[in-house]
């Protein structure tokens, strides 16, 4: 009780106090949200004149909860095109810097299952920049995958060089189970092992690394980070080692496609640009952005064993278009070569299915370059379900220059489907629209396509 | 999870005509627009209002009146009206009542927007409070653009707590700040799967969006 006690007791002191600096005639604007006890509960707005009845503590629950949206200097007031005064609660700045991209692998999930691990655990532990002092990020963890028998670790840490944590030194040793192109980001590793442990379904392709990174960041703004890093591990091919699940249990695993095996010996540069907060949706701004352009580079003459390049540009703009209406677009373009021919299969580009184009089969296409377009309208229709309205396009192939591009057939699938909830399940009917006699894909999801 | 044809899409539709048909108690949003007459020849500050009712579903045995820990999220936005195109969004604030029943005492603690804790003896009274009103304060009259036509919504989701949400409410119970934090320990377990049963189970989420008439806040 004296937790509950406290607090209430506080808060009628605050009321009293913030009423007795409001009670002078006049409508007052308190500096912040919450200051409950501020007007009346029967007063349905605050104009010139109406002076709040001074409240008692019991009031202070049934007062009205107060908003600020703009202060009331004429200086904060919403000009049409500006910012608001006041930003969304959603974006403080310290969750920006939680940046992922550094460390260039996902942190692993305390438990998940997949075809190549059986059963996986992992503990983990971690730090994100702190902009306010000089700490250190950090990220330590261990692992075990049970059906290899193979342990797996992360070890590292990013030092803030300069104030705010604008120009950070960083390095890094693991062994980890890492995923083909866009596999972790096509499926999360979730709802992979839910898909794999209930349907015998493994959307991923997996390799291991084993190997040191270092990098130095740029972090300009929070939404704003360029690294610049050299890797050099060992790369691994996996087989399946788990071939159980509790449904569907007679189809067996798609088999783990072999990796080009070696040192892998690189550099890369990496720019993104992530305005995102991490809420909802829902409470999303009118225009939020994702853009990250990722080049990487190996060679031979760092003593690695493989020589190749590959550009990789992400883009996805989210619109709220009025109350009940969204929008959400990606582009996504690959290019890359290899000195012996092709890129090695743990780096091409593979499109179709679940989170590329939705009407075509899992990875049904494929190759050095891709470019792929996905535009998602969504719109409320009862309660808190809402109707999906999707087109892909896109198309993936081999060849030494753009120009091949220009001679490809543009795949095209259009979808329709229906999402139950904020974030719940989506049920998802795609075809494509230029291939005849195509199959109706139906797809179920647990989250966002991007 | 991709599913093809045949069977596996006659247990999904089966399964989605179960979730749609499921009898769901709706919100009530009310919002009321500013008074904008007389404050905008004064320049005083604009505030609106809204309530929102039936956040505890009021049915007997419901799962949030017999204690599920459960969010109150209210999305409140500010509109401006664009003929011909779709409108733009001004500006956009989020507030979440996180609130459960004390198995020891059986009182419902709500954790306020602003991380206050309160209790109530029953479900009717965190009811009464949850549906107290809310004031908007939009700033002055006359700092808004002339004749420029306005409108408030408000979007109010309840769903059971999520795994992020007790992460937070694990770490404020021990004085931890939440800042930067990643994945790892025991709430670290893969969140789609809890997700998953929580859909299943029928503990899914409840929304509902309130809009407030159409106003000129500088005539």
């Amino acid at each position: 009780m004296t937790r509950l006690v406290q607090p209430l007791a506080i808060s009628a002191l605050a009321a009293a106090l913030l009423c007795t600096a409001a009670g002078n005639g006049r409508a007052r604007v308190a500096a912040g949200p919450g200051v409950s006890a501020s007007a009346a509960a029967d007063s349905s707005a605050l104009g010139p004149g109406d002076a709040p009845p001074a409240p008692t503590a019991a009031d202070s629950l049934t007062a009205p909860f107060r908003i600020v949206f703009f202060e009331p200097e004429p200086s904060g007031a919403p000009d049409a095109e500006s910012r608001p005064a006041i930003q969304i609660g959603a974006r403080r700045d310290h969750t920006r810097w939680d940046r992922r991209d550094p460390w260039s692998v996902e942190p692993a999930s305390f438990l998940r299952y997949n075809r190549v691990e059986g059963i996986g655990l992992s503990v983990l532990f971690d730090r994100g920049l702190d902009r306010k002092t000089y700490q250190p990020a950090y990220r330590a963890g261990i692992g075990y995958a049970f059906a290899p028998q193979r342990g797996q670790f992360i070890l590292g840490m990013e030092q803030p060089l300069t104030q705010r944590a604008k120009l950070t030194l960083g390095a890094m040793a693991y062994r980890r189970f890492l995923t083909f192109f866009y596999g972790d980001e096509i499926i999360d590793t979730g709802e992979n092992s839910a898909s794999a442990l209930f349907l015998h379904r493994d959307y991923r392709d997996w390799y291991e690394a084993d190997g040191v990174r270092g990098w130095i960041g740029f972090h300009t703004s929070p939404y704003l980070t360029i690294t610049a890093g050299v890797t050099s591990r060992e790369e691994r091919s996996l087989r399946v080692a788990s071939n159980w699940s509790l449904f569907r249990q007679t189809t067996p695993f798609r088999t783990n496609p072999k990796a080009a095996e070696g040192n892998y010996r690189a550099y890369d540069a990496t720019l993104t640009y992530d305005s995102r907060p991490r809420s909802d949706r829902s409470h999303w701004g009118s225009v939020e952005h994702f853009h990250r352009l990722r080049w990487e580079r190996a060679e031979k003459s760092l003593s690695g064993d493989f020589d190749l390049w590959r550009l990789v540009a992400d883009s996805r703009v989210y619109l709220r278009l009025s109350p009940a209406q969204s929008l959400a677009v990606r582009a996504l373009v690959g290019t890359g070569g290899a000195r012996e021919g092709r890129l090695p299969s743990q780096r091409r580009f593979f499109l179709g299915g679940i989170g590329t184009l939705r009407g075509h089969g899992f990875r049904s296409l494929e190759g050095d370059h891709a470019v792929l377009t996905n535009i998602q309208y969504e719109f409320d229709v009862s309660g808190s379900s809402r109707a999906l309205v999707v087109l892909d396009t896109g198309t993936a192939f081999d060849g030494r220059d753009l120009g091949a591009l220009f001679e490809q057939k543009i795949a095209v699938d259009l979808g329709a489907g229906l999402r139950l909830g904020e974030n719940g399940v989506q049920f998802l009917l795609s075809r494509s629209i230029n291939r005849r006699n195509a199959d109706v894909n139906l797809t179920v999801r647990f989250q966002d396509t991007f | 999870m991709n599913l093809r044809r045949s069977r596996s899409g006659v247990w999904t539709a089966a399964l989605l005509g179960l979730v749609l048909g499921s009898p769901v108690a709706a919100l009530e949003i009310e919002v009321r627009a500013p008074d904008t007459g007389p404050a905008a020849s004064t320049g005083d500050t604009l505030v609106a209002r809204f309530t929102v009712a039936g956040t505890m579903d009021g049915s007997e045995g419901s799962a949030l009146g017999e204690g599920i820990p459960a969010t109150l999220t209210l999305v409140v936005d500010l509109w401006r009206v664009r003929s011909g195109w779709w409108d733009s969004l001004v500006h956009t604030q989020t507030l979440a009542y996180r609130f459960r029943r004390d198995l020891l005492d059986g009182r419902y603690r709500v954790l306020d927007p602003e991380g206050r804790a309160v209790g109530f003896p029953d479900p009717d009274a965190l009811e009464r409070y949850l549906a107290r009103p809310h004031e908007i304060v939009l700033g002055p009259a006359a700092g808004f653009p002339a004749e420029r036509r306005y409108y408030l919504t408000v979007k109010a989701i309840v769903r059971p707590l999520r795994l992020d949400d007790l992460e937070e409410i694990d770490a404020w119970l021990n004085g931890e700040v939440t800042a930067g934090r990643g994945g790892g320990g025991i709430l670290g377990l893969p969140k789609t799967l809890a997700a998953l049963m929580v859909d299943l189970s029928g503990l899914g989420d409840r929304s509902s969006v309130g809009r407030s008439a159409v106003f000129v806040p500088n005539p």
